[in-house]
Formats: structure tokens, C-alpha cells, sequence
């Protein structure tokens, strides 16, 4: 160790905070070295007469007085600084709050927003899943064509013998149209009112005339005020060439419901001129009687659509044509003037070039009058018949009596004649029981003594009431 | 300290007890002048006073209180040096105030007087060597003699290093060897010319 160390390390050896190697080393130099001995001594003197010092006459209390004040601070500061809980609290005017505070506070706001929640939701739903239809939609949807499930479903033997087979014509538009219609008042007839209305009836007619009207020759329609309708729904039928029925040698011109029929709308056709036929009956019948075929068209009893039935065999084209003459007396009384309605029939009864007035045959029908028992054959194929088989004058006189005599029970009929036209009927049925329109002449009879039956109920009603006014 | 935080006068009255007489002895050597001494002593009470709610309970009270007594010894110290003449008279005038007078020094012959005598000459040596010492060295060495604080606890309040805390350490003490050193040869040649006196 050096004297420069010794007097580097002097102040680790005064304060002993030298290790003790070190410090062996330290002493050793010290005792060697005279100077560094006198220095060493020295500075212990030096350091233990100022520690005496301070330690001794230089060690003063501090003043009384500054603790006093300083304790008097200390007690005004505590004082000062209460805790917030020991406080006596101020009482502030509370903020005023905002609109959006204030409503978000008010007890009813989230149920009000959970029922519009709930509306909105079930809004959506039903938007979703029931689109609006515009206008024009509404049109293009009326326009289609008939849905599958529109075809003619089996018909029971029950509704065969109440419900008149119908012509098998139709145009699609019309056949739309009087589905509409019937299926309506068919609702209507289901949900359990009264089905009395006139305007329901003259509606369902309206659209059957039109219907009708479709095989009445154009001058006809012309004349008809339905013309309207049926030449609408005329344009609105499939263009086709002019088609001659089998075994009539006769055309039929293009547009024609005829045509349409043979271009495979006939069972759809059949189908529906039988369901307006049934609703007509449903809405002339009383409410007493039981209601029978009055279901939507294509569907079961249940309202669901039924399974499509196996498409009716192939009518001959005579046998299919329409009995529009049936449906025009049965309508005319009440749609047309009696003086038009009389005119009508009268030229449609003219009309015996054409297939009008010639019920439908059922299948056994056809059958038999394809057989040679057949006696009177009338109308359209009558002639065609006759013209073809080049029959005597005396049987052609005997079967122009025959239907001179149809003709004049069916205008007893649409003169509303009902005795005397059930009469006629009656006759008819009993000279030609087997004649394919014999169905349609025992509605007749039974319509005419059903009309009998409502004018001698009107007439004793109206006497009671005019009895108990005569009372009063 | 965290009883007074609590409002506990009396605790904070202990605790200016336990420290005021090192803090009194420290502002005492620190600033040379007794009233400036004693209004430090107030200030520093009254600093821990005011900043009682931010003391945690980590911090060193004894440390917090000597931080704050040094800078306010340090703020004085500067302040003084504007006024240096001032100084000087004081510490003519604080020479002449401390009763210490040669006469007094070798009034008393017995043995305990002499010692006391003596005792205070040192006494008052040493507090002149004190005042004489440069700023740097007189904190280390008051913080070391009076705080009783180590040389780590010295170089981290001083911001130093334990070295430098040391070295300034021996320059203090050599100051104060060459101060005392010519109070002993002064006190030697007045005890030489008493004793030749007839």
C-alpha cells in the first residue's frame, strides 16, 4: 500500500467501514510510514474533537416556541381536513337533466319498445311472407291460366243426379272468371249466410251467360247485352284453326269454345260449366235443403286440393255439345227483359244448325244413343244425322214435331210458365225417356215445381202480412 | 405519520418530537444563524404538515424530513451568497456573540473546569470550522455526523456517488484538522505567554 492509498482509504479507516484485510494492510503501512502515521493521527484527533463538539456543547434543544406553532399548524390543518363522511353534506339543486335522461327514466319506455319491437317483427313476417301484390301483378296473375289443381275432380254419383251437366266448353279467361265467381259465392255459401242475395246470383249468372254465350252464333251474341263479355273472353282464348267435330262434318270457327274443348280443355270446361250449373242451384235453393257440390273447384270437401282424376273419356263431339239453351232459359228470367229474353230464345231456338241445345250425354247416354233405339234425336246432330242418312219425310216430320215440342216447353220454361212447362217436360220425358236430354227436362220439371213451391209461399206470405195490416 | 393522516394531532406531536432536535442541530450548523435556523425548523414541520395527505407509507418519515430540511438549507445557503458582506458580519458579529473569550479559555485551573473550558474552545472551534466549510462538504458532513446517516443514504439524498459523498467527506475533514489545528497552536502560545508572565 501505497501513502496516496493511505490517503484515499483514510476515511473507510475513520468510519470502520474498511474490510479487515484491508485494514491489517492499511495499519501495517501506517506503522511504517511516519507521515501517514502523523496524518492518520491527526485526522482521528480532528474528527473526535468535532464529534465532542457537536455531540456535546453544540447540541442544542431546538426552541419551544417552534413546536407550538408547528403543533398549533399541525391541529388547525386536522381541523381543516375532516374526512368528507364527518362533513355536513351542502345540499346542491340537482342539475337539471335532459330530454334523453329523462325519457330513458320514465317507466313505460321499454315496454312501449318492446311491443313495437314485437309489432315490427311480426309485420316483417307477414310482409315476407305475404308480398304485396301490385296492380299489375294482380292482373298478370288473373290472366294465368288455370292452376293444375283446377282440374275436374271425380264427380260422385250424388252430384251427377243434382247437379245438370254443364256445357264442355270454356275459354280460359271465362273459365277463370266464373271460378272467381262461383268460388266466391261458393265461400260465401260455406262460411253459413244465407245465400240470397240478387246481386250474388245475378253476378254468377252474368259470368254463366257469358259462358253460354260463347256457342250462341256470333249474331246472337251480337244481339246478346253478355256479348261483351263472351267476345272478351273470346280474344282472350287460344287462336285455332276452325276444328269440325267427328261425325258432324261441320266447322267450327276458330276461337270458337268448341275448338277449345277439342284442343284439351274440355274435361277443365266440363268441370266448371258443372260447378256454375251446381252454384246456381246452390244460390235458387232454399236454405233448408242440403247443399250439394258446392266446393271450390279442384279441391275437397275439406278445402284442399284434391288429387287430379283421371281425365274423362274422349265425348263424342255431338254428345259433347253444350246445352247453352238450358242454361240461357234458366238464366234469362232473370237477367234479361221478358221481351228479350223471349227473342233470345226464340232465335236460338231457330239456330237448329248448330249444336246449341244439345245437353251433354253421359257416357251410358252416348252409349245408348249411339244404339239404333234411339227415337228422337233432336238438334244439332239430328240434322247432321238427318242430312247424312237421308232419312224419309215422314220421320223427319215426326222428329220436327218432336222438337217443335221441346222447343215449346223449353219457351214455357223461360216465360217462367212453370205448370204448363213442367207439363211439357213431363210429356217430353214420358214420350222420350232414354233421350239424351232427359236429365235436362226432369231439372226442368223439378226447377218448375221448385218455382211453383217459392210463388205459392210468396203469395201466402204475402197474404198473412197483408192480413195482419188489414188487422192493425 | 399515519395516525396524523387520520387526524391524530398528538402523533404528528411525537413525531415532531423525535426529529426536531437533529433537524434543529443539522438547520443549526447548516445555515450559522440561530432565528434563520429556527424558521427553517418551522418550515419544514409545516411542509410535512401541509403535505401529510400525500405521504405513503413506504417513504422514510426520517428521510422525507432531512430532504426537506436540506433544500431549504440549500434555497438559504444560495440566498446568502447575494448577500456575502452581510454574511461576513454576521459571522464577525455571531464570533463576538459566542461569549468565547481567551480569558475564559484559561480563566479556570482545575482540572474539570479546564476540561470544560477547553471543551467549549473546541466547541466553539469546531462550529466556526463547520461554518467554514464549503456547502457541498458541510452537508456531508453534518449529514454525517449529526444525521448519523450512512454514505449510501448521503450520495443518494445529495445525488452523488458514494466516492465523491467520501471524498468530499476527507476534504471537510482536513478543513477542519488545519482550523483546530491553529486554535491549538494559539491556545499554545497564549498558555506559553501566561505562563512567562511574572
Amino acid at each position: 500500500m501505497k501513502c496516496s492509498d493511505v490517503s484515499s482509504l483514510l476515511v473507510d479507516f475513520l468510519y470502520e467501514e474498511m474490510p479487515a484485510a484491508e485494514r491489517r494492510d492499511f495499519l501495517a503501512h501506517v506503522d511504517g510510514c511516519p507521515a501517514c502515521s502523523v496524518e492518520v493521527k491527526a485526522m482521528s484527533s480532528t474528527l473526535g474533537h468535532a464529534r465532542a463538539a457537536l455531540r456535546g456543547p453544540l447540541d442544542e434543544a431546538p426552541p419551544t416556541r417552534v413546536r407550538a406553532r408547528v403543533l398549533a399548524a399541525a391541529q388547525a390543518a386536522a381541523a381543516a381536513t375532516v374526512p368528507d363522511s364527518a362533513k355536513p353534506r351542502v345540499s346542491r339543486a340537482p342539475a337539471p337533466e335532459g330530454f334523453f335522461a329523462r325519457l330513458w327514466k320514465t317507466p313505460w319506455l321499454v315496454p312501449a319498445l318492446g311491443a313495437a319491437s314485437v309489432a315490427t317483427a311480426v309485420f316483417l313476417v307477414k310482409v315476407i311472407k305475404n308480398p304485396p301484390v301490385l296492380p299489375e301483378q294482380r292482373s298478370a296473375v288473373t290472366e294465368m291460366p288455370a292452376p293444375p289443381a283446377a282440374v275436374p275432380r271425380p264427380e260422385t254419383e250424388r252430384e251427377r243426379a243434382v247437379a245438370p251437366t254443364g256445357p264442355a266448353l270454356g275459354v280460359q279467361g271465362l273459365g277463370i272468371r266464373a271460378r272467381e265467381s262461383t268460388a266466391g259465392i261458393e265461400r260465401r255459401s260455406h262460411a253459413g249466410p244465407k245465400i240470397t242475395s240478387e246481386a250474388a246470383a245475378g253476378k254468377l249468372r252474368a259470368a254463366l251467360s257469358a259462358r253460354d254465350s260463347l256457342a250462341m252464333p256470333k249474331r246472337l251474341l251480337d244481339n246478346d247485352p253478355l256479348a261483351g263479355v263472351a267476345r272478351e273472353d273470346q280474344a282472350q282464348a287460344p287462336a285455332g284453326e276452325a276444328t269440325a267435330p267427328k261425325g258432324s262434318g261441320r266447322a267450327i270457327p276458330p276461337g270458337h269454345a268448341f275448338a277449345n274443348a277439342k284442343a284439351g280443355h274440355a274435361p277443365a270446361a266440363a268441370m266448371h260449366a258443372e260447378k256454375d250449373e251446381a252454384n246456381l242451384n246452390a244460390v235458387s235453393r232454399p236454405q233448408s235443403q242440403p247443399r250439394k257440390g258446392l266446393v271450390a273447384e279442384g279441391a275437397d270437401s275439406s278445402g284442399r286440393w284434391a288429387e287430379p282424376p283421371p281425365p274423362r273419356p274422349a265425348q263424342a263431339p255431338v254428345a259433347a255439345a253444350p246445352a247453352p239453351v238450358a242454361s240461357v232459359a234458366a238464366s234469362a228470367p232473370a237477367e234479361l227483359p221478358p221481351a228479350k229474353k223471349a227473342k233470345a230464345v226464340a232465335d236460338l231456338e231457330q239456330r237448329s244448325d248448330h249444336a246449341v241445345g244439345m245437353p251433354i250425354a253421359s257416357s251410358a247416354e252416348r252409349a245408348k244413343s249411339q244404339e239404333p233405339v234411339r227415337t228422337a234425336p233432336s238438334g244439332y246432330a239430328a240434322k247432321a244425322e238427318a242430312s247424312a242418312d237421308k232419312k224419309t219425310p215422314s220421320e223427319s216430320k215426326q222428329a220436327m214435331s218432336f222438337e217443335e215440342r221441346v222447343r215449346k216447353a223449353e219457351k214455357l220454361f223461360a216465360e217462367k210458365k212453370w205448370a204448363e212447362a213442367a207439363a211439357a217436360f213431363r210429356a217430353l220425358l214420358a214420350q222420350a225417356p232414354a233421350d239424351p236430354a232427359a236429365k235436362t227436362w226432369r231439372e226442368r220439371v223439378a226447377a218448375a215445381d221448385l218455382a211453383q213451391e217459392q210463388a205459392r209461399a210468396a203469395r201466402a206470405k204475402k197474404t198473412t202480412s197483408d192480413d195482419a195490416v188489414d188487422g192493425l | 405519520m399515519a395516525a396524523y393522516q387520520k387526524g391524530d394531532v398528538a402523533a404528528f406531536g411525537e413525531l415532531v418530537a423525535r426529529h426536531e432536535k437533529r433537524l434543529w442541530n443539522f438547520l443549526r450548523r447548516f445555515v450559522r444563524d440561530k432565528a434563520t435556523a429556527e424558521d427553517l425548523l418551522q418550515e419544514v414541520f409545516l411542509r410535512v404538515v401541509k403535505s401529510a395527505v400525500q405521504w405513503q407509507p413506504s417513504a422514510k418519515v426520517s428521510t422525507w424530513l432531512f430532504t426537506i430540511a436540506r433544500n431549504l438549507c440549500t434555497d438559504q445557503a444560495r440566498r446568502a451568497e447575494f448577500r456575502q458582506a452581510e454574511s461576513l458580519d454576521q459571522a464577525k458579529a455571531g464570533e463576538e456573540g459566542s461569549g468565547l473569550r481567551r480569558i475564559d479559555r484559561v480563566a479556570a485551573n482545575s482540572g474539570d473546569a479546564e476540561k470544560e473550558a477547553m471543551g467549549r474552545e473546541i466547541a466553539s472551534l469546531v462550529d466556526r470550522a463547520v461554518d467554514e466549510l464549503p456547502l457541498e462538504q458541510r452537508e456531508v458532513f453534518l449529514m454525517r455526523e449529526v444525521m448519523d446517516m450512512s454514505f449510501a443514504e448521503i450520495a443518494a439524498q445529495v445525488g452523488a456517488s458514494e466516492p465523491t459523498v467520501k471524498s468530499r467527506m476527507r476534504y471537510a475533514l482536513q478543513r477542519l484538522r488545519s482550523s483546530l489545528g491553529e486554535l491549538h497552536e494559539a491556545t499554545a502560545r497564549d498558555a506559553a505567554s501566561v505562563e512567562g508572565t511574572p
